[in-house]
């Protein structure tokens, strides 16, 4: 099967309605509705860098004048003399030259203290939280750009758009974009070695065991389907960018964020890149004895601030500087005072950068206070880390608050003056219609969807598998404007996971059901 | 790290209590997470957090000031060469309060009071149950299985047989649920081929299966980070599904081939089809090698395009493995067999 007979197969769409994307202002794409354009980002684009191990934050961004720091920190602090002055304060790690230059051009902001209530000191449940945007003591397993994109994509995955929602540099998919529907984005390293890998890979829509074995399968299949799916445009999309635009270190890091640059400059609309560097779980020997400017903690800031900015330079020299917002963030800062191998050991709050033409610059925040730690001995954390995120989605993705709200799970979280000018609003929540459960999830007899519209359209409820399989059709046809609901009988579904969408005029949406 | 490995390989029917102390005081956990370094005056919490978190009780089961308690009993091992070695002085000889007990703890009395825990029994069955019945945990059977465990004193072989034997373990919900590690998806192709190790070439086969299994997100003795490797979905992204496929093909493309550079001794593609009576008629053929590969029924309409594949441009009729190119039509098969999402389960 080709990639054009593949999102035939996956086009559920019969004939007489007119799909637009929910609630954005771009309608229309009745003549080929299958292929979602990403154009309802306006070329928004995040790139996301993870330092995973949890980055020392105040060897990173060091508080010179304050004697505490030199007192607990005796072997292993930064001297005055050597921090890259940012003010009469703070400065950064020796490493760090190119973000300075970032930073003395205002393109790069730095936010003090970033953490969250009771935090973890786990890598694990730590990262999760970060990539999940949960609260410390709930466990979601949506990753919080996961549902940001299902919110841009709400026909997702009954319609797929034509390009990859997300993509992640590695191999190993990230929790960030995962969802109860499915990965919304693709993992690999390379698109030329992606798209030959892809080749003679099959996919198909059958249905699968009513077994917790085919619930994998049905898992296997997505990741199939994904991969056929994308491998082209990604392939296509970065064989047309200009190359060595500008140079880029030869790190692995600088590698990532080099074919990130190509393929935002070869025109792929993506709107979520993630890319990580790993190692910094500095508990042993993080400097050098008696240069404490050099050693493994320096040299991996030292490759951060060399390939975040050869990839600010990348896109400025493409003229897609204001397009794109690159943020680090890290699961966790480390201990206030040193431990015994001239390291440091788990700790909480930590200092971030979000870089980019748009961002204000400076540093948000208060100089981390060292006189007051918390029990453990941690810095407190002076800005939820959700802050970001939601400044992030609403600033600059154009994400309107109530979405922002719903994405960080029906919490507020005050935004931060980041970035100079705030986003104009492409996903807004849906004026023209609406589309909610109405009764039990997980079911078992029955459960019902509620709708409402605000004046007369075309309008087509249907269940789905999995794999999008249309199963039945609850509702089809013109209907006036106001408020109905549907009932979905359980004993015509065996046991498992379904998707309930409903596409009309004014947008779409989808559903997850679980039948017990 | 040969050490370690020998150390799991003599204890895995052994005590889990002796296995936790023994890995304690392991020369190559002491390098890993930093025992080694640790000291009494101030201590390094690596392994102590680890021991707690991943290796016996699970996020949520201790506190930060347990960490640091039990990081001053764990102090005093280094490694000198290939051995562990305690060193007094570099030892806290304090007291040390831990889980609410307070002494003079050293290793061995940290792993005791852990293991006394309830938390601990449960969180490694529920490692033995993800590993080896599914990786979602069924907690009513774990806690049946923590029973087991701690009423034979922590000796691992009687809470495996407990599993192993149990209807939950040959509940049909569970067949074929596993995605196979890479490990087990590249040495499974060499011998679904019949290939042994003996056949397996040293300097050219084994680098091969090295660097696939690296790509494929399992270099053995190098696991990711301290937790290991998460397996199940974890195993698969849209770039490590498709390099699967790449690696059986790769496989296939050598059966027959003169010029290989790997595989040497690998059947040709006919001869390997006539190990199945039914290699003669292209149905039944198609069916006994699914059978062969793939744990999941197929539909008929998949076996269709099966058949057609190895078919090629030849009829039913005219099946037979002395046609000339049924070489190439049976390599065609093998690898669309491989390709199919049904292939990555065991």
């Amino acid at each position: 099967m080709n990639r054009k007979e593949f999102l035939h197969q996956l086009s559920l769409l019969s004939g007489g309605v007119a799909f637009g994307m929910g609630g954005m202002p771009v309608k229309a794409f009745a003549h080929n509705p299958f292929s979602v354009s990403l154009e309802g980002t306006n070329g928004k684009i995040l790139v996301l860098v993870q330092l995973s191990g949890g980055n020392d934050g105040l060897n990173t961004v060091v508080p010179y004048e304050n004697s505490l720091y030199y007192n607990k920190r005796a072997t292993i602090a930064i001297k005055k003399e050597n921090v890259l002055t940012l003010n009469s304060q703070m400065g950064l790690n020796p490493g760090m030259t190119a973000m300075k230059e970032l930073y003395d051009n205002g393109k790069m902001t730095i936010v003090q203290n970033v953490g969250y209530p009771s935090p973890n000191r786990s890598h694990f449940r730590s990262t999760d939280i970060w990539l999940t945007g949960s609260d410390a003591n709930v466990l979601w397993d949506e990753g919080w750009a996961g549902r940001y994109l299902t919110k841009l994509y709400p026909g997702f995955p009954v319609q797929i758009p034509e390009q990859p929602m997300a993509i992640q540099l590695g191999s190993v998919e990230s929790l960030l974009i995962q969802t109860d529907v499915g990965s919304t984005g693709v993992v690999f390293n390379n698109p030329t070695s992606f798209y030959n890998l892809v080749t003679g890979t099959t996919v198909d829509n059958e249905p699968v065991p009513d077994t917790l074995a085919g619930e994998e399968l049905k898992f296997m299949r997505q990741i199939a389907t994904q991969s056929v799916a994308y491998s082209d445009i990604i392939k296509k999309k970065w064989d047309g960018a200009t190359k060595n635009v500008s140079p880029y270190p030869t790190t692995n890091l600088g590698n990532q964020l080099k074919i990130v640059g190509e393929l935002i400059g070869g025109g792929l609309q993506t709107p979520v890149y993630l890319t990580n560097i790993g190692g910094f779980d500095t508990h042993a020997n993080q400097v050098v004895a008696g240069a404490t400017g050099t050693g493994t903690h320096a040299n991996l800031l030292k490759t951060v601030a060399d390939a975040v900015a050869a990839f600010q330079k990348d896109l400025e020299k493409r003229g897609l500087a204001d397009k794109v917002v690159l943020m680090t963030f890290s699961e966790f800062g480390r201990r206030v005072t040193q431990n015994g191998t001239t390291g440091t050991d788990h700790g909480s709050a930590a200092p971030l950068f979000v870089v980019g033409s748009g961002v204000r610059g400076g540093i948000l925040g208060k100089n981390p206070v060292l006189s007051d730690l918390d029990s453990n001995g941690d810095i407190k954390f002076e800005f939820d880390f959700r802050q970001i995120y939601s400044t992030i989605l609403q600033d600059h993705l154009g994400v309107e608050t109530s979405v922002t709200k719903n994405i960080m799970g029906d919490k507020d979280f005050t935004t931060l003056p980041i970035f100079k000018y705030a986003a104009s609003t492409i996903v807004a929540s849906n004026q023209e219609f609406s589309f909610e459960l109405n009764a039990a999830n997980p079911f078992t007899t029955y459960t019902s969807v509620v709708y409402s519209l605000k004046k007369s359209m075309g309008v087509k409820i249907a269940m789905y598998d999995m794999t999008g399989r249309e199963l039945s059709v609850l509702r089809q046809g013109t209907i006036a404007a106001g408020t109905y609901s549907e009932i979905i009988e359980g004993e015509r579904f065996v046991p498992g996971y379904y998707l309930c969408a409903m596409q009309c005029d004014a947008g779409q949406k989808v559903i997850r059901l679980i039948k017990m | 790290m040969y050490i370690q490995n020998d150390l799991f390989r003599r204890s895995a029917w052994g005590n889990f209590k002796q296995l936790t102390k023994d890995v304690t005081i392991d020369p190559a956990m002491l390098i890993y997470l930093d025992g080694r370094l640790s000291n009494g005056t101030t201590p390094n919490e690596n392994y102590s957090r680890e021991i707690m978190e991943l290796f016996t009780l699970g996020v949520g089961n201790y506190t930060e000031n347990d960490i640091k308690q039990a990081a001053l009993a764990f102090t005093g091992w280094q490694v000198s060469g290939l051995n562990a070695t305690f060193n007094q002085n570099r030892f806290a000889n304090v007291n040390k309060t831990i889980f609410g007990k307070t002494g003079n703890y050293k290793y061995g009395d940290v792993v005791d009071i852990i293991l006394e825990k309830p938390e601990a029994a449960e969180f490694v069955c529920r490692k033995l149950y993800k590993e080896f019945v599914f990786y979602k945990a069924n907690e009513t059977f774990v806690k049946q299985m923590a029973d087991v465990f701690r009423k034979n004193n922590y000796e691992i072989r009687p809470v495996l047989k407990f599993m192993l034997t149990s209807d939950e373990f040959f509940n049909s919900q569970y067949k074929a649920a596993k995605i196979k590690n890479p490990m087990e998806t590249t040495i499974g192709i060499l011998k679904a081929f019949d290939l042994t190790t003996a056949d397996v070439n040293t300097t050219s086969d084994w680098p091969y299966i090295y660097t696939q299994t690296q790509a494929l997100q399992q270099l053995l003795f190098y696991p990711p980070d301290v937790q290991g490797w998460v397996g199940q979905r974890d195993w698969i992204s849209s770039t490590t599904f498709v390099l699967r496929g790449s690696v059986s093909d790769y496989v296939v493309n050598a059966m027959g081939n003169t010029r290989a550079t790997q595989f040497k001794l690998i059947s040709n593609p006919v001869n390997y089809a006539r190990t199945y009576k039914t290699s003669e008629d292209a149905i039944k053929l198609v069916d006994d090698m699914v059978n062969v590969f793939l744990q999941f029924p197929l539909s008929q309409t998949k076996k269709q395009t099966l058949v057609n594949t190895l078919l090629g441009s030849t009829i039913l009729a005219n099946w037979s493995t002395s046609t000339p190119g049924a070489e190439n039509q049976v390599k065609a098969l093998l690898k669309a067999i491989m390709r199919l999402p049904e292939f990555q389960f065991a």
